[in-house]
């Protein structure tokens, strides 16, 4: 009775919230509420796949929720942001019957690292991938050490889980522990570089013995094949390997056979065996996998562009840390002609924490030669500007405003194509937009 | 003319935040003087020679390194506090000022000793601690610095020698007591992680004095400056 009282509560905020504009995690925070351990009543009649993960995850989660779709499954998922408790609460009690059962074929969880540990205690998991982890969001996450102590947590939950854990990355390969565990890998592609090129490099170090790591090669950041100089500790033979990775044609062998995808990132690329590899795991045949992947949208929402002038604006949001950023340079990077990049730097959002140490491990030093004019802006466009000068850019090179109202003859200031780099603007760059448009 | 020789301890195991981004605007700073300077690493398990150096730097690292690092460093507990009180120039930041004082405990509760310079322990929490921080440094308080914290373990014990008389925001401890920071000597602490020499001219400066002594030069700081009194102004604005 109280079960059925709380989901239908959380229906009806759902419903009403989705009239009125209001957020998804709302009516789960409601729910919770009402009844704490309300997820524990919960049975589901398929498979419960969660992602987590620094960076990736919430792409992930879509491309497996669109290949289950687009091969007939039924799917209940979370959407975009809601993925921490009371998100998912929101997600699963809206799905769900009055008796608590959830009928679909598969339920796919984006879970927020930190509060996996708290949604397994009252749920049950078939099936987890982590698909990496990065220095965060510093005021949110703190370090990896700490998200991993949390992830450690989440899987003691859940000794008969299944994992599916990445075999190029050292700190999240090593969490298995006692619960069986399956591993994927991208071997070297076009893109990767016998050096690390981004600013954060977190596994510099063994994480079980201390002793310097060696890369065979990376992808990004500090994920690529590793060996330890002391100890055994290595990347782990995967079970799910990409081979032949095609950036201009845009195919990707997985254990052999050919992929097309419709997206020419590494990341995504990368994304995509972590993907096949929870979907495989979990029941989905190869040709499934290739049909649903075929088709599907890309990660909607995260570029913009319009036109400045006769300039072309192209509008990227990042998230407040280095991996996110460095991600977007990467982008900038690939694209063709002259072009300007423009930061939009603001305060830690909510909390207002007037700290930017985040972007002093960002790789700037990879736009040098490669960019006509770096443009700071923000509130913290001048903390931004002192950044950027300490990784050696002149005063032509390098410009600031914190003034929106001046943005226009700024712009006007910079050369060729225009890459806004948005961290964590949660719609602040639309200022920006709206002064270029007077 | 001088050669600053920099040794960077542990630059691999303790790297969080940016936080080596200090020795990359303080090396710019020392060449804009019209000095040399030369950055040499050492890292866990190597064996450490603290003399013919200029200053030694230690950063903020993960607490787990944290752990691996003390039971490499503590061992050289005679050679450092030799360095230190003959003057030699130490900048530590974050959770790195722990192994300096007498012991600090572990996320599963152990304790590790330290080097015993000083009385305080360091006491590991478990949980993010966020702040940040305006004050004056006590070698000049006419300036104001910005820093921001982001730890999991405080400073416990009475603060004989702090670097910051706090205006606003975290201090070593647990709870604000308007200090933070260490200056004893030349040996420079502060919690406040990230490039705090990039953002604080007055630190930059004071540093530098300490380092080049007769050969110091004063240097453009206009855009820090105003990049620092516009945060200061977000401060008073409340
Ligand atoms: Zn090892």
């Amino acid at each position: 009775m109280r079960f059925a009282l709380t989901a239908l509560l959380c229906k009806a905020l759902s419903i009403a919230g989705k009239l009125l504009g209001g957020g998804t995690d709302l009516p789960g925070k409601i729910a919770l509420k009402m009844y704490p351990r309300v997820m524990k009543k919960l049975k589901f009649d398929g498979k419960v796949l969660a992602i987590t993960g620094s960076n990736g995850k919430t792409t992930t989660a879509n491309i497996v929720a669109h290949v289950l779709r687009e091969n007939g499954y039924s799917v209940v998922n979370n959407e975009l942001g809601s993925n921490m408790t009371s998100g998912i609460a929101s997600t699963l009690l809206c799905a769900c019957t009055l008796g608590g059962r959830i009928k679909a074929d598969y339920v796919v969880l984006e879970v927020d690292e930190c509060y996996s540990r708290f949604i397994f205690k009252d749920l049950r998991i078939d099936y987890y991938l982590i698909l990496n982890l990065l220095r965060d969001q510093v005021v949110r996450n703190g370090h990896p050490d700490l998200v991993s102590t949390k992830i450690v947590e989440a899987i003691a939950a859940q000794p008969e889980m299944t994992l599916i854990l990445n075999a190029q990355e050292p700190i999240s390969q090593n969490l298995a522990g006692d619960n069986y565990a399956v591993y994927f890998a991208m071997d070297r592609t076009e893109r990767s570089t016998d050096n690390c090129v981004s600013g954060t490099h977190d596994a510099k170090i063994c994480p079980r013995c201390f002793h310097e790591m060696k890369y065979e090669f990376f992808h990004y950041n500090h994920l690529g094949n590793f060996a330890c100089t002391h100890c055994d500790y290595q990347s782990f033979h995967p079970d799910f390997l990409a081979t032949d990775v095609d950036f201009e044609n845009r195919t990707i062998t997985i254990n052999g056979e050919q992929i097309s995808v419709t997206y020419n990132t590494t990341f995504n690329m990368f994304n995509t065996v972590a993907a096949a590899a929870l979907a495989l795991t979990a029941g989905v045949s190869m040709e499934e996998f290739k049909k649903g992947v075929a088709t599907f949208g890309g990660a909607k929402g995260r570029l913009d562009t319009f036109d400045f002038e006769g300039r072309k604006v192209t509008l990227m949001m990042t998230k407040q840390n280095a991996a996110s950023l460095d991600q977007s340079i990467s982008f900038v990077l690939e694209q063709a002609g002259d072009k300007s990049v423009v930061l939009f730097i603001n305060n830690v959002l909510y909390l207002d924490y007037k700290d930017i140490s985040w972007l002093y491990d960002v790789a700037f030093e990879r736009l040098h030669g490669k960019v006509k004019n770096i443009l700071c802006t923000g509130n913290r466009a001048l903390d931004a500007a002192v950044c950027i000068k300490a990784c050696d850019f002149d005063s032509r090179t390098l410009h600031y405003e914190n003034d929106l109202s001046k943005i226009k003859e700024a712009f006007r200031n910079t050369e060729g194509d225009i890459y806004i780099l948005a961290a964590s603007a949660f719609g602040h760059e639309g200022k920006i937009i709206e002064e270029l448009k007077k | 003319m001088r050669n600053i020789k920099i040794l960077h301890i542990y630059s691999k195991a303790l790297d969080l935040y940016g936080d080596y981004k200090n020795l990359t605007v303080l090396s710019q700073r020392i060449r804009e003087t019209g000095n040399q300077v030369e950055i040499i690493t050492a890292e866990l398990f190597e064996n450490l020679e603290f003399s013919g150096f200029d200053m030694v730097y230690i950063g903020h690292g993960k607490v787990k390194n944290l752990a691996a690092v003390a039971a490499h460093f503590v061992p050289y507990a005679d050679k450092v506090k030799e360095q230190i009180e003959n003057g030699q120039v130490w900048f530590v930041t974050g959770n790195a000022s722990e192994l300096f004082g007498q012991s600090f405990t572990t996320p599963d509760g152990g304790e590790i000793k330290g080097i015993g310079l000083f009385d305080y322990k360091g006491v590991e929490t478990n949980k993010v601690f966020v702040s940040d921080m305006i004050g004056r440094p006590v070698f000049d308080k006419e300036e104001t610095v910005y820093g921001f914290a982001n730890r999991t373990a405080y400073l416990e014990g009475e603060n004989k020698y702090p670097l910051f008389e706090v205006i606003d925001g975290f201090s070593n401890g647990k709870t604000p007591d308007g200090k933070e920071g260490t200056l004893y000597k030349n040996f420079f602490a502060t919690w406040s992680m990230g490039p705090v020499l990039s953002r604080n001219p007055a630190l930059m400066r004071e540093i530098l004095k300490r380092l080049l002594k007769e050969d110091y030069k004063e240097c453009d700081y206009t855009l820090e400056q105003q990049a620092l009194e516009l945060v200061l102004a977000e401060f008073k604005k409340g």
